[in-house]
């Protein structure tokens, strides 16, 4: 094998490899020999790094010199939750001023949970020639000047995203910074942005972009601005809409269902704020295309949602409130067959007593009827063994199932078991689960059959669950394929941590907040592990000040080649062989 | 090997750590020294776990005083399991407390903080009039307890009628709050930046008569029982 791969040409076997897309094979391809190690680095193009922290944007450009697209992650993903503090990091800047001097030809970037300052989108925008695409997934930091530069200066720019980054919105006039010779956008998300859009700076941009697939507006668009835009776009495949209300006016509802029957492309729907469910009816015609769909911002009663499901034979992802009820779950399953994807938020996370009848009845009836439903999220107040048991029977199809009850410790609620059985059977039942998030009343057994069965998995929640050490001990012995595992209040210390402390390094990251290691122990893996990273963070103040016994508020352990970060604020402490020293 | 795992983290460092091999089986350790070094004695939660697991570990490997055979656990079931699981529940939670969510859980339930916010604006301003009479086959005190009252506010010289929710409001300055962050956008474009929020402008209502009358010149009580709908006005033109 080595030897017939040396006698290729280095050119073939670069030809041969810029076929090969995923990162995983082209990691598997960079490690067979020296020379393949070369060739694959040198036709490298696009690069998914899970955590900004782990490498540094120096040896990055080192090894890889041509890169076109880069994918970048920051901050862990409790911050979505608000569990870490304001200014912990995931500052974009020092990669984008690296990659400026290093790959002009730069196309993509995409970036989540990282902190983009204006001066960074001005980099961009200034730095590389034939950008085309921006994604900025739940960062934060820049505003609307920043867009407006983007706006201004990315001639060949073809996606810009803004999911649900917190924007600091001082107008909507940045749209207009679009040249009147820009042509080029397939892909406007803008959803997340509250300012309304000055006077038809979108309708011109969207009609002289020809190419426009997917176009998601904010609230500030009412519905008769959405027939206008509509009629410019009847291309579009993906649509957000504004502000979906307005008063009953016949004129508009059959302009708009007009228009929408003329948009045969549409294959996905979301938006629909502040919805008027009178108004519903004019998607119904292009519900039949319709394989995506998401409502989770709409209000809209169960008996609507049930006659909009019910037309949408080919959805293949739902996202809605938990206004659905079980009986439109109970619809949906009759109507949606080739359903893979459902999300049900709740509409008040925040009184215990239900405010809908939502129950496990829903997710047991979806899970019944739609076969290929591989993945849930599902935000109820009730659950029991015997419905997870019977949801894993129905469905061993989930690569993905996240259940959260919604009040902490709560059992089986039919018999007051802790739910561990019931996840025991997802567990052992759906053989290509990737990710789980758990919640109800869990004992350290749950976790041993998530660690025996859960062969595949790769993301783990865990949150006011299990009863000892022997919990976390399970998981990380068992779960072989882990990569990142997050625990928020879980009675977890140091025993099971430092017993796996070895498995921490095959692993992307461990989140572990509110639960019970101990700064001493912090301190032993940082020492003992240099290829990790062990940050603790104590808003408290420096965890010198207090026993070594004492747990730690928050401890997020990644692992890491470029060593410890330099851009930690004043309540995240490393652990390195330094601070070791220091204390001993 | 003569420092274990335990030990050297139970104990304040005065011995940089010789032992961390983690296959390492230590001895003697006494189960109160871990406690005294992993318990903090105002988490009692904590301590009190700490103490289940050496029973539980106990069970397992029959020997008080070993901590390291934790390791070697070779997944037999835990007897204890459902006994700790009752006591679980009547447990103090480790939790903490966050003032902006009322007495809610950080981050629980796990809902992005981008759309909580959504929510709230939802549940704020509310543009919804309908979302509170969903729950319709639920009993009546909830229907009645969360029923909304949708009113319809115009401001001078902008065409579109907001809507608003009068119910989760208990004084006029939330109520005036809400609408300033409501009609912010309209007076913006309208010419005045900002200034005293909402100083050029007063807030007038009609009641069941459909008189029109200045707002906050009744109780609160009284003006949720009559107000029909809101007209914010220019002050003085």
């Amino acid at each position: 094998m080595l030897k017939m791969a040396n006698s290729f040409p280095e050119e073939v076997l670069e030809h041969v490899f810029s076929f090969i897309q995923s990162d995983s094979d082209r990691n598997s391809i960079s490690m067979v020999c020296k020379s393949w190690y070369e060739i694959e680095r040198w036709c490298r193009r696009r690069i998914f790094i899970g955590n900004c922290y782990a490498v540094s944007p120096r040896m990055m450009i080192r090894r890889f010199p041509d890169i076109r697209s880069i994918e970048l992650k920051g901050k862990p993903h409790f911050a979505d939750f608000n569990l870490v503090p304001e200014g912990w990091g995931g500052y974009v800047h020092p990669w984008i001023a690296a990659m400026a001097d290093a790959y002009p030809w730069l196309e993509e970037i995409k970036l989540k949970r990282m902190v983009v300052t204006d001066e960074t989108l001005e980099l961009i925008a200034k730095s590389f020639k034939n950008f085309k695409l921006l994604v900025l997934s739940s960062c934060e930091g820049f505003s609307t000047d920043g867009l407006a530069a983007i706006a201004a200066n990315c001639r060949n720019l073809r996606e810009l995203d803004l999911h649900e980054s917190d924007v600091e919105d001082l107008s909507g006039h940045w749209l207009s910074h679009f040249p009147d010779t820009y042509t080029s956008l397939v892909s406007l998300n803008v959803a997340c942005l509250g300012s309304e859009f000055s006077s038809s700076s979108l309708e011109r941009l969207v009609g002289r972009c020809p190419n426009l697939k997917s176009l998601r507006l904010n609230r500030a668009v009412p519905l008769d601005r959405l027939a206008n835009l509509l009629h410019r776009a009847p291309q579009l495949v993906e649509l957000g809409t504004g502000a979906y209300s307005a008063e009953l006016r016949p004129d508009l509802f059959s302009n708009l269902a007009g228009l929408l029957s003329g948009c045969k492309e549409l294959k996905s729907l979301s938006g629909f704020w502040d919805v008027v469910p009178a108004y519903l009816p004019a998607i119904y015609s292009i519900c039949p295309g319709l394989t995506s769909l998401n409502l989770s911002y709409a209000t809209i009663p169960s008996p609507d949602l049930i006659k909009l499901v019910s037309q949408c034979p080919n959805l293949q992802r739902l996202w809605v409130l938990d206004y659905i009820e079980d009986v439109g779950l109970d619809a949906l399953a009759v109507s949606c067959k080739d359903l893979r994807e459902l999300r049900v938020f709740p509409s008040d996370p925040f009184v215990v007593e239900p405010n809908v009848s939502l129950t496990e009845q829903g997710l047991i009836s979806v899970s019944e009827g739609c076969p290929k439903l591989q993945s849930v999220l599902y935000f109820c107040r009730q659950m029991s063994n015997d419905a997870l048991i019977t949801i894993a029977r129905n469905q061993p199809n989930f690569t993905c199932f996240r259940l959260c009850i919604i009040e902490p410790r709560t059992p089986d609620y039919l018999t007051l078991e802790p739910l561990d059985v019931g996840f025991g059977a997802i567990v052992e039942h759906c053989k290509d689960l990737r990710r789980l998030s758990v919640s109800g009343l869990l004992t350290d057994r749950a976790f041993e059959y998530i660690g025996t069965h859960g062969k595949k998995l790769e993301m783990l929640s865990l949150a006011f669950a299990g009863d000892s050490d022997l919990g976390l001990h399970h998981v990380l012995s068992g779960c072989e394929n882990l990569r990142k595992l997050e625990i928020r209040d879980c009675p977890f210390g140091d025993k099971a941590l430092l017993a796996n402390a070895a498995k921490l390094e095959t692993m992307r990251s461990l989140w572990m907040s509110s639960c019970s290691v101990s700064y001493g122990a912090c301190k032993l893996l940082g020492q003992k592990l240099p290829r990790l990273n062990v940050e603790v963070i104590d808003e408290r103040g420096h965890p010198e000040s207090r026993p070594e016994s004492c747990p730690v508020e928050k401890l997020y352990i990644y692992r890491s080649v470029a060593g410890p970060r330099f851009d930690m604020p004043g309540f995240v402490w490393t652990m390195d062989e330094d601070s070791a020293v220091r204390v001993t | 090997m003569e420092l274990q795992l335990g030990l050297s983290l139970a104990l304040p460092v005065h011995n940089p750590v010789k032992g961390f091999d983690m296959s390492n089986h230590g001895d003697g350790v006494e189960k109160k020294e871990i406690l005294a070094g992993l318990g903090l004695e105002s988490i009692k939660n904590q301590v009190r776990n700490k103490r289940s697991f050496d029973v539980a570990f106990d069970e397992s490997a029959g020997n008080e005083s070993k901590m390291l055979p934790l390791l070697l656990w070779s997944g037999q079931p835990n007897e204890e399991d459902d006994e700790k699981g009752q006591k679980r529940r009547d447990s103090v939670s480790v939790v903490t407390k966050n003032e902006g969510e009322g007495n809610h859980v950080v981050g629980w339930p796990p809902i992005k903080s981008w759309r909580k916010k959504m929510l709230h604006q939802r549940h704020g301003v509310g543009h919804d009039h309908h979302h509170h009479q969903y729950p319709h086959h639920q009993n009546q005190i909830l229907v009645a307890n969360s029923m909304s009252m949708m009113v319809k506010v115009k401001m001078e010289g902008v065409g579109i009628v907001r809507k608003i929710d009068i119910r989760p409001h208990h004084s006029y300055q939330t109520l005036k709050d809400t609408l300033i962050t409501m009609f912010s956008k309209c007076k913006r474009s309208g010419g005045k930046e900002g200034g005293g929020a909402g100083a050029e402008y007063i807030l007038a209502y009609q009641d069941k008569q459909g008189d029109w009358l200045l707002v906050a010149d009744v109780p609160w009580q009284t003006f949720i029982k009559s107000v029909q709908r809101l007209q914010i006005l220019r002050n003085g033109g």
